[in-house]
């Protein structure tokens, strides 16, 4: 996020304003006074307003009514971002909402938020750290229960109660390494030494338990997408059609129609999946179908479930590219065509995996069938979250990058006798760790050794 | 009337810094201390140097200070401490003989013509165009460097009977506001404390762990002999505490000025007095307590570890509890002293502070502990208030190259709550900030002064030295025939030489002592070169890659660190928080890495800055 934004009060429509609805909460953050809104309520802002506490009040304008609201006050810096916030009520027709915001821009100084500004303020004043807007943007837009736990996990739950301790202990660690340089004295050698190794198995136990739930770089969780791939013309979108019961992608007969990839929702047991339709996978001359083609390749990648539809009678240097990737079924395309049965079987003969996972001829797609595939579906997507896997792309490469340096250190810690390297490995692991846990400074250092030793003469 | 260039008041560990450097650069120097007290007297622990404080005194030292000059002097027990640590984590300590101490530095200034010594206690000062400084005559100067130590509004606690005062047997300054009403203290007081001194011949040694003097400790004063000792030398002796020792201190725990309430200050809690440990520590009852000679002459010995305020019967009784000091005299009792500390923040990077222009703050009025930070200070105000008379650079030393550097930033950008010691933790870049390498680090500062004492011409040939035998290092080969890389070779396979490599190579190697190794190669050669070269050329060698990666971490970072900033600009600025601009104008920053300390600065207000800034 950049820093973009400017101070001042902001103000927006924290519940949509894209359908009318019985009511809406509007929020106004970042105000000096309740004072400069005095004009506006029937209420007395200018008299004790306590903190917390809903007050039933009109809007008015100039004298003249605009809406009956609930009004709440929260006190800078017992609110959501720290900030002085103003929270109505209102009634949820879109035009009333809008014309609300509206007065307050126009009358108030108000300006309209920046799209996650409350949060960025949140994160500003220190109300939550980097990872908890992570949590809170997972928390908001999660396609699955476990995305929404997880979420909800990093916003308050165990896994930022885990990164708490994880910074906890490696405070700790690090404190005892300083122990031993600024204050052996006080404490004795062997105190030191103890204290210094205890603390970094504690540290290297609790992470590498993080480590196991890193895995190696996997498909996206997030936003699980279900890939149909294929060479052009190989029925992906007859079948992304009968998954979804609709003409959505335009079918024809010639090759290439469609030129980008198409994608839509499909929902197995509570997942959101992204049924992603990909452009047929050729070399083409055509611009347009080329970059459709960059695409597909790169949904291929990230895909969570993939699913390829061959024309056993076409078997071209595209399709051997294909088969690079692994894929979690095999729907063979065609097969009311001459020679189709000894085509596919010579293709199984080449690729015998082909014939081991799953494979049906696309005439055989029914109803009962998609049962089937929503179930195995369902069953690898139980499967990737057994071991409870942290979602966030960031958090993965970050923690990965901190186990090699951990390890590093590790070796280091036992043969190593000059401290002043250790801590400068140290630091490096700190600076890797400092992104997702927070930054470890001196003066937290020096805090945790004089909370936890006695120190001094 | 004489008008003095440069007025110190105080006659500490700063003052005498303060004025000493001042002296150097030919101005009319004064020093205005309370009568009755020597100068460069040491009313706490009786050593000099430390962790981290080492590398203090030898840049006092390297700058033209004089604490590592009088510490060899008066040394009288030698340490290194973190021995076997390694050489970026190694410091010199000195316990030193505390009456010799201060007749060496009564004998230091007084033979220096261009200082005035004056005994006599300030009344008031005041500015006009000179500073008016009144005790019983009046003085003027055109600039004034407060080192007034735990002096101001002092306050000495033992049990309940609380006196004025700014050290036992001593009178104590007014409030700074009779001085100065433009100068703002910190609301918080401070305290600190000190043991009660024992009769040294009244200790039963035989019960006690000696700790000799290490003779291989080098001298602190690059001047001297490395080696040579000017004292005769003592040991210390370590005693511990017992149950019985806390169970007595615990059970009169309502008698303890720090626990009922008498006492307001805050104490540092890495000084911890013995009630703090038996409070809050209740489950440890084993407490180091080192017994430090005071002076060969005279009878008291200091007992580090058990600092109190507790009432005498109490201190007695706890004290021969302790097993050797079971017949031991108290001489003095211990008590703690509360004082007022001015506002750091107020002060720029050179000591000045940022309204009463030609005034400057140095020592533990900062709110700084220990002789060494208040040394640190002391030089330099005292050369900034020269530099600034003679209208040369002002001598501001960067974080990343002094611990001196460390420590002015860290006190100007923010106020503490409990009084200020160095600690290597708190540098960024502790494996450059070594001992050894001491002259090299401070050599660029010392020659921006533009003299040409002897200390110049020492420093300049150091260096010299230092590049040369450097590139003998770097460009020296063994070949992998040469009997050198045998003898070098370690025990396991992996320590086996077998390539041909560069000395500054094989002076890398984790196994080996790279000073005795590098002593071996010249030896082998036919070179005699000064240990001190040798040894600062060899550790540098040794941690050059290691200090390379992180300063290329830090490089960017210290580019925007060091860029200097017009804060007055920042502020009138439009799009900054109104809270970050009071903030601002209450600390002054002049850097942008001092922006980046103030607390609760915002990132915007940062990115905003750095975008003008760059």
């Amino acid at each position: 996020m950049k820093f973009l934004y400017s101070d001042g009060p902001i103000i927006a429509c924290s519940t949509g304003t894209n359908t009318n609805a019985a009511m809406a909460v509007i929020r106004i953050s970042g105000f000096k006074s309740l004072h400069q809104f005095k004009d506006f309520f029937t209420k007395d802002l200018t008299g004790p307003i306590e903190p917390r506490k809903v007050y039933y009040t009109s809007l008015v304008l100039q004298g003249q009514f605009i809406d009956d609201v609930c009004l709440t006050y929260f006190e800078a810096p017992k609110s959501y971002n720290g900030e002085n916030i103003l929270e109505l009520s209102v009634h949820g027709n879109v035009l009333n909402v809008e014309r609300i915001l509206g007065l307050f821009q126009s009358y108030a100084d108000c300006r309209s938020a920046g799209a996650g500004e409350f949060t960025y303020r949140a994160l500003k004043n220190k109300k939550l750290d980097l990872s908890q807007v992570e949590g809170l943007d997972l928390f908001l837009n999660a396609q699955s229960t476990y995305a929404l736990d997880q979420g909800l996990s990093l916003l308050s739950g165990n896994l930022h109660e885990y990164y708490l301790e994880l910074y906890d202990l490696f405070l700790v660690h690090k404190s005892s390494l300083e122990l031993s340089i600024d204050f052996s004295d006080d404490i004795g050698e062997e105190a030191a030494k103890d204290y210094y190794l205890k603390s970094l198995q504690q540290f290297t136990d609790k992470f590498s338990s993080l480590v196991k739930r890193v895995g190696p770089m996997g498909p996206n969780l997030i936003q699980p997408e279900i890939v149909l791939a294929g060479l052009p013309n190989s029925g992906k979108s007859s079948l992304f059609n009968f998954l979804l019961s609709e003409e959505r992608a335009i079918v024809s007969s010639r090759a290439g129609t469609t030129r980008d990839f198409l994608s839509e929702y499909y929902e197995i047991e509570g997942v959101k999946y992204k049924l992603v339709d990909t452009a047929g996978i050729r070399d083409s001359l055509d611009d347009i179908e080329a970059e459709g083609i960059k695409r597909s390749k790169s949904k291929l990648h990230s895909g969570f479930f993939k699913i390829l539809l061959v024309n056993p009678l076409e078997i071209d240097d595209g399709l051997h590219n294909l088969l690079q990737n692994n894929f979690d079924l095999i729907i063979f395309t065609h097969n009311d065509l001459p020679g189709f049965e000894a085509a596919r079987e010579r293709l199984i003969s080449i690729y015998p995996y082909l014939g081991s996972i799953g494979a049906i001829n696309l005439l055989e797609v029914s109803r009962a069938w998609e049962l089937e595939l929503k179930a195995l579906v369902n069953k690898k997507y139980l499967y990737s979250i057994a071991d409870k896997p942290i979602l966030l792309e960031r958090h993965k490469s970050l923690i990965l990058q901190a186990g090699i340096v951990l390890s590093r250190y590790q070796s280091l810690a036992t043969s190593e006798s000059d401290v002043a390297i250790l801590s400068h490995e140290l630091n490096t692991l700190g600076s890797c760790l400092s992104e997702i846990l927070g930054i470890v400074s001196p003066d937290q250092v020096l805090n945790s050794i004089f909370s936890n030793f006695c120190i001094g003469k | 009337m004489k008008i003095f260039d440069i007025l110190v008041v105080g006659g500490g560990h700063a003052g005498v810094e303060a004025a000493f450097i001042a002296s150097q650069f030919q101005l009319e120097v004064g020093i205005v201390t309370m009568p009755g007290i020597p100068l460069g007297s040491a009313p706490c622990n009786p050593s000099v140097g430390g962790v981290g404080k080492g590398q203090v005194v030898r840049e006092i030292d390297a700058l033209g200070g004089a604490m590592g000059f009088l510490a060899d002097k008066a040394g009288i027990q030698f340490r290194t401490l973190n021995d076997s640590k390694g050489f970026a984590v190694q410091s010199s300590r000195v316990q030193i003989d505390k009456e010799k101490y201060s007749v060496e530095a009564e004998n230091l200034i007084s033979l220096i013509p261009n200082i005035t010594v004056i005994r006599e206690k300030v009344l008031s000062i005041s500015k006009n165009d000179l500073f008016e400084v009144t005790g019983e005559n009046k003085y003027f100067s055109k600039k004034v460097i407060m080192t007034v130590g735990t002096f101001l509004n002092g306050k000495l606690h033992t049990g309940s009977e609380s006196t004025a005062g700014g050290r036992v047997g001593c009178d104590r300054s007014g409030s700074l506001g009779e001085i100065f009403s433009q100068i703002k203290t910190q609301s918080q007081r401070f305290k600190t404390g000190t043991p009660p001194r024992l009769d040294k011949a009244t200790i039963d040694y035989s019960k006690l762990e000696e700790q000799p003097s290490d003779s291989a400790v080098r001298n602190f004063h690059c001047l001297h002999n490395p080696f040579h000792r000017f004292s005769n030398q003592v040991s210390c002796y370590l005693a511990r505490t017992n149950q019985n020792t806390m169970e007595i201190i615990r059970s009169n725990k309502e008698r303890s000025p720090m626990f009922n309430g008498q006492i307001k200050g805050t104490g540092a809690r890495y000084c911890p007095s013995i009630e703090d440990k038996a409070f809050r520590y209740p489950e440890k009852s084993v407490h180091h307590v080192f017994i430090e000679p005071e002076g060969l002459e005279l009878n008291t010995v200091y007992p580090s570890g058990i600092s109190s305020s507790l009432p005498k019967d109490v201190q007695k009784e706890y004290v021969q509890s302790i097993e050797g000091l079971e017949i031991s005299e108290i001489l003095v009792y211990g008590y703690a002293v509360e004082y007022d500390v001015v506002d750091t923040t107020e002060l720029g990077l050179t000591l000045e502070h940022q309204i009463v222009s030609g005034l400057y703050f140095a020592g533990q009025v900062n709110g700084t502990s220990g002789y060494e930070e208040a040394a640190g200070q002391g030089l330099i105000a005292g050369a900034n208030a020269a530099l600034n008379t003679l209208c040369l650079d002002p001598l501001i030393l960067s974080r990343h190259e002094s611990y001196i550097g460390v420590m002015i930033e860290d006190l100007t950008s923010n106020t503490r709550d409990e009084p200020y010691r160095l600690f290597t933790a708190r540098s960024e870049n502790r494996l450059y900030l070594r001992e050894d390498n001491t002259l090299l680090r401070m050599f660029p500062y010392r020659a921006k002064f533009l003299l040409n004492l002897s200390l110049d011409q020492y420093l300049e040939r150091f260096c010299e030295n230092h590049e040369i035998l450097s590139d003998f290092c770097d460009n020296t080969m063994i070949s992998e025939k040469s009997e050198l890389l045998v003898e070098f070779s370690g025990e396991g396979e992996l320590q086996k030489l077998i390539k041909r490599m560069s000395v500054s190579e094989l002076l890398k190697q984790a196994w080996l002592n790279p000073i005795t190794t590098l002593e071996k190669i010249l030896s082998h050669y036919g070179i005699r070169i000064d240990y001190d070269l040798v040894r600062a050329v060899a550790v540098s060698k040794k941690y050059d890659g290691y200090i390379k990666r992180s300063s290329d971490q830090q490089e960017k970072l210290k580019k925007m660190d060091g860029t200097r900033i017009d804060w007055e600009a920042i502020v009138a600025s439009g799009n900054i928080s109104f809270e970050c601009k009071q903030r601002i104008t209450r600390i002054r920053p002049e850097t942008f890495g001092q922006l980046k300390l103030i607390d609760g600065i915002r990132p915007a207000t940062l990115a905003v800055v750095a975008s003008r800034a760059l």
